[in-house]
């Protein structure tokens, strides 16, 4: 009996040996960061309009009202965000009225537009009517530029304005 | 008589296998020195049309990166805790599927004393606690104890990357917007 005591006095000495010395120690060598984990939740396509189109001030002498989409700083620049890396088709249309703010007279306005899945107009490619597939960017983007021309022999004086509608479709 | 003899050999066994546990020192509970932590690269999944499912695999570039810096001759414990799910606006009192979603991580580490974003050597872990030596120690016999903490004596460090990927799975009627939580990442020496 006498044996069997001092044998369970060694099991309790043993298992406590290693907390012992972290309490004399005193020091925990530890640290903590947090990493944040961010996404942004769309509920499909998503356009916004970054700036309208500008013509400046127009001559009336001109004959011709034109901007080019891949070129002039007055292009209007449209974002599209959706799925990242989608294939999309993208339909407009073609022809609208601009109307003289006050009443008056209309112009027939045919638009241009370009794109590009990234902010770089230089490099976006002109969209026809009906426009082959693209693709959005891998984070989900798709840029326009908006242009185009009108005649405008004869018309009045004043300010003009009219709207554009563009459709994106996922394939 | 016999019986006496049982008892006491039974009780023989138990103190075997205390000593095995009791070899193990924890030398990082005689440094004062922390280890320091980095991080290079948050997770940002980007954008997410509500009703798909995006991944972030570790190797991708987007996951996120995590540098610890510490004496290489240590042994570290990391211990991650992980949010469910992220949160409209980073609200996690939200308990409704409009403005939350459910979000998995992935994890791995480097301990090949490398640079970041290398991903030889990586290994993947799938607890959300690990413990690894500072710089991964090949074959052979044990190393000697390390250096002893001295004053203005600058110890040794090593790097080691942790990388961390996830998936979002949306349920499709989430509220537009932004979402986000956080990770926690602790380091304690062993």
């Amino acid at each position: 009996m006498r044996n069997l005591l001092a044998i369970l006095a060694l099991v309790s000495g043993v298992s406590f040996t290693p907390e012992i010395a972290v309490a004399q120690n005193g020091q925990r060598t530890d640290n903590n960061v947090t990493v944040s984990v961010s996404t942004s939740i769309r509920s499909s396509v998503e356009l916004i309009t970054i700036s309208n189109m500008n013509f400046g001030r127009v001559n009336l002498d001109a004959n011709e009202l034109r901007l080019d989409p891949r070129t002039d700083a007055g292009a209007g620049v449209m974002k599209a965000t959706g799925r990242p890396n989608a294939a999309i088709r993208v339909s407009f249309l073609e022809q609208r009225e601009l109307i003289r703010i006050g009443g008056g007279s209309t112009i027939n306005f045919t638009y241009t537009v370009s794109g590009a899945p990234t902010d770089n107009q230089l490099t976006s490619e002109i969209l026809s009517r009906e426009n082959r597939t693209l693709a959005m960017s891998r984070t989900g983007e798709f840029y326009f530029w908006i242009g185009g021309f009108a005649n405008i022999n004869n018309i009045q004086f004043g300010a003009y304005q009219g709207e554009f509608t563009i459709e994106i479709e996922y394939l | 008589m016999n019986r006496n003899v049982i008892v006491v050999s039974c009780v023989l066994f138990v103190v075997t296998s205390f000593e095995v546990r009791a070899q193990e020192i924890n030398f990082g509970s005689y440094y004062s020195t922390t280890a320091d932590l980095f991080v290079e690269r948050n997770l940002s999944f980007g954008n997410i049309v509500a009703g798909d499912t995006k991944t972030i695999a570790i190797g991708s570039g987007d996951e996120a990166a995590l540098n610890i810096e510490a004496i290489r001759f240590l042994d570290i414990f990391i211990t991650i805790t992980t949010p469910a799910f992220v949160y409209l606006d980073g609200n996690d009192l939200c308990v409704s599927a409009t403005c939350r979603s459910p979000i998995t991580f992935t994890f791995a580490y480097n301990n090949t004393n490398t640079f970041l974003d290398n991903m030889v050597g990586n290994t993947s872990f799938g607890t959300s606690t690990v413990r690894i030596p500072m710089v991964r120690r090949g074959a052979g016999p044990p190393k000697p104890p390390p250096t002893p903490e001295i004053a203005l004596v600058s110890l040794p460090l090593a790097n080691v990357f942790l990388y961390m990927g996830g998936q979002i799975v949306t349920s499709g009627s989430e509220t537009a917007g932004s979402y986000s939580s956080t990770v926690t990442i602790e380091i304690i020496y062993n």
